[in-house]
């Protein structure tokens, strides 16, 4: 399926299909799940507070829903966390840098190094105690267009942002 | 003097000292902004019986503040070490901002009314579309402030001069609207739109003067409409008189913004005036234009009035609201002269045009059609039985058309310069986009796309992002290394 009409061979291109990712590191995984414990053990007692002091929530139906409804979206986002991070994966080519998430949506982010304006590392309290940051690439581009890698190792992320940074500055400014 | 400023910009520093009255003003208003239900809560609060939860709330706000802003201060630092300018802020969320100087676009210096009390200045760096990152230092004193804007400035090297088509010398008018123009555009533009502004006013003016004069007027009206009663005369002459106001309104509006429109071309980029109370004058450069599109709605298809947008650099998104410009093609041959700094029509040199699976079809009715009525549905009808609920369901098949035509309409042309997107399911719409103008390329795929080998792709430019849904796998990789490859190869500047 060719769509140029010119001497570009368009199979010779490099392709990012062919690019092995490699997974995030192993222990997001925790800080996930710990994100997870805390933020449902907060909502289970949220509820349990409305239920046991707003009177009009003292009849069955609502006694029976809301704790469902709980059940049910913890749940749901645990399973989907779980087959979330398996998808998590990242590589960096020469030139571009190549970041896949989602289970529901997977998206295949690709950016490339002469695109980028600037970069960020930022680690959270949880991620801390786990030695994980996350590495944001910034573009010129619309909010969606930030390249948010998660869960790398904190030496690891320091040293893809000198090295980007790196990439950055000898690329001739656009 | 100079040098040593200029070296001690490699030690970490702090902001200003009297910037903490900023720190400490911008933290009460982010928690006041956050917490305001709660004031509300407190000071409509009618019996009071001591001292409860929300007072208690209350009362540590000011701790909470200082603390906020305290933190927010001592945890602040910026330098510049090499090639970057270098941030670090936060304490729980430690951050780490690097913005290499050759990035940077322009460099802002602001004083608000509290600034120039503290007799500092706020500095913001601008990287072309960095809102978000916060690259800002909130309190700098004054002189320091533009010792560095000069520095950073200094850094920023040269842009590669443009002389690529060989440009006219002076001005050159290209667009005007006649008052012709001007009606046509009036009578052409989309009165629901107005009907909304129209039934926002009145209803904002109906509570004003129900403030005023309280339950009396409410009470005349609630009379006068029972005294009209509800008779298809009296509907078919309010309906009349709504539409007949909004027309007026988006007439009104129509004449505000393109009185006296005017488009030139010049030098370095398209010059546009128009406004009758308020003139505005933009200068749309053609290195900063990412994408182009034109559209019409169906009217106006029928009539041949396009609204073309030069979609640029989003470098800060309230004034890039303002700077928004649409231009109203009256003629179709506009389009080419509008075109011809960016990239001409890809159509006519595109091997074919592609679409989009059929497939779109069934799965944008399941998923904005079907799944979301259903659950709605459900959920009323569980609450309380009202039959004629179920006449929701009568939109569906009026989604399942509109995704129907618009997997019919949408069509996209491909050339080794540029990408062009026809779609539009009643109106139409076209974008242009350069492939050296992506920032980014993204392919999504939900898990029904996966199971069947398609894709969608969203090429993002630093003017918005381009989304082609339902291709196949394999022609979505393509088109991602294809344009992969032209933003890589570098040789064109995309600003």
């Amino acid at each position: 399926m060719e769509f140029l009409n010119n001497q570009l061979p368009i199979d010779e291109l490099p392709r990012v299909e062919n690019v092995a990712l490699s997974p995030i590191e192993r222990n997001y995984l925790k800080v996930l799940r710990w994100e997870w414990t805390i933020t449902t053990l907060l909502l289970a007692v949220a509820i349990g507070f409305l239920l046991y002091f707003v009177p009009a929530l003292r009849r069955p139906l609502p006694q029976v829903l809301l704790p469902g409804a709980w059940v049910l979206l913890t749940g749901a986002w645990f399973f989907i966390q779980e087959k979330a991070f398996a998808v998590k994966a990242f590589a960096i080519r020469d030139r571009d840098i190549i970041y896949r998430s989602g289970w529901i949506i997977q998206r295949t982010h690709t950016c490339p190094f002469n695109r980028i304006q600037h970069s960020a590392v930022t680690i959270g309290p949880l991620e801390k105690q786990f030695g994980l940051a996350s590495l944001v690439l910034y573009t010129a581009g619309s909010n969606e267009a930030d390249l948010r890698v998660r869960g790398l190792t904190e030496s690891t992320a320091w040293e893809l942002k000198e090295w980007i940074t790196q990439k950055i500055v000898d690329e001739p400014a656009d | 003097m100079n040098q040593l400023t200029e070296h001690s910009w490699s030690t970490p520093q702090r902001q200003a000292k009297a910037g903490l009255v900023i720190i400490l003003f911008k933290a009460t208003v982010s928690i006041v902004k956050t917490v305001w239900p709660l004031i509300l809560v407190l000071l409509f609060k009618e019996n009071k019986k001591g001292m409860d939860i929300y007072e208690i709330i209350i009362l540590a706000l000011p701790a909470i503040i200082l603390t906020r802003s305290l933190v927010e201060y001592f945890y602040f630092r910026f330098y510049i070490a090499q090639e970057d300018l270098i941030i670090r802020k936060g304490f729980i969320r430690k951050q780490t901002i690097t913005i290499p100087l050759g990035k940077i676009q322009a460099v802002h210096i602001e004083q608000n009314l509290i600034h120039q009390l503290a007799n500092v200045a706020k500095l913001k760096i601008d990287t072309a579309g960095t809102e978000k990152t916060e690259a800002e230092i909130d309190a700098i004193q004054v002189p320091k402030a533009e010792l560095l804007k000069a520095y950073l400035l200094k850094e920023k090297p040269q842009q590669p001069a443009e002389s690529t088509v060989q440009q006219p010398p002076v001005d050159i008018p290209a667009i005007r609207l006649s008052f012709g123009d001007l009606l046509k555009l009036g009578i052409s533009a989309n009165h629901i739109q107005a009907f909304f502004i129209v039934l926002a006013f009145a209803i904002t003016w109906l509570q004003n003067l129900e403030e005023i004069f309280g339950d009396r007027v409410i009470r005349i009206v609630k009379d006068s409409s029972s005294q009209v009663g509800i008779s298809i005369a009296s509907i078919s002459f309010a309906v009349a008189f709504v539409l007949l106001v909004s027309v007026v309104v988006s007439m009104i509006r129509i004449f505000l913004t393109y009185f006296d429109f005017q488009l030139a071309q010049t030098e370095k980029g398209f010059k546009i005036k128009s406004g009758l109370i308020n003139t505005r004058q933009n200068l749309v450069p053609f290195t900063k234009v990412q994408y182009i599109s034109w559209e019409a709605n169906w009217v106006r298809r029928k009539i041949g009035l396009y609204n073309l947008e030069f979609h640029q650099v989003m470098s800060d998104d309230a004034s890039n609201k303002k700077r928004r410009v649409k231009i109203p093609l009256t003629q179709p041959q506009y389009i080419e002269n509008l075109l011809a700094h960016y990239n001409s029509l890809v159509a006519p040199q595109s091997k074919g045009a592609f679409g989009i699976h059929t497939s779109y079809i069934s799965r944008h009715t399941l998923l904005n059609g079907v799944l979301p009525i259903g659950l709605f549905l459900t959920i009323f009808l569980l609450i309380s039985w009202q039959p004629w609920w179920l006449l929701l369901l009568l939109l569906i098949p009026a989604i399942a058309l509109h995704a129907y035509v618009y997997q019919r309409n949408f069509h996209f042309y491909i050339s080794s310069e540029a990408l062009q997107v026809d779609s539009g399911t009643w109106g139409r719409k076209t974008q242009i986009v350069k492939w050296c103008k992506g920032q980014q390329v993204t392919l999504r795929q939900s898990i029904y796309q996966r199971a069947h080998e398609l894709a969608t792709l969203q090429l993002s430019t630093a003017g918005g992002t381009i989304t082609i849904p339902f291709i196949p796998l394999e022609l979505a990789r393509q088109i991602q290394n294809y344009a992969l490859f032209e933003v890589e190869k570098s040789d064109k500047p995309w600003m």
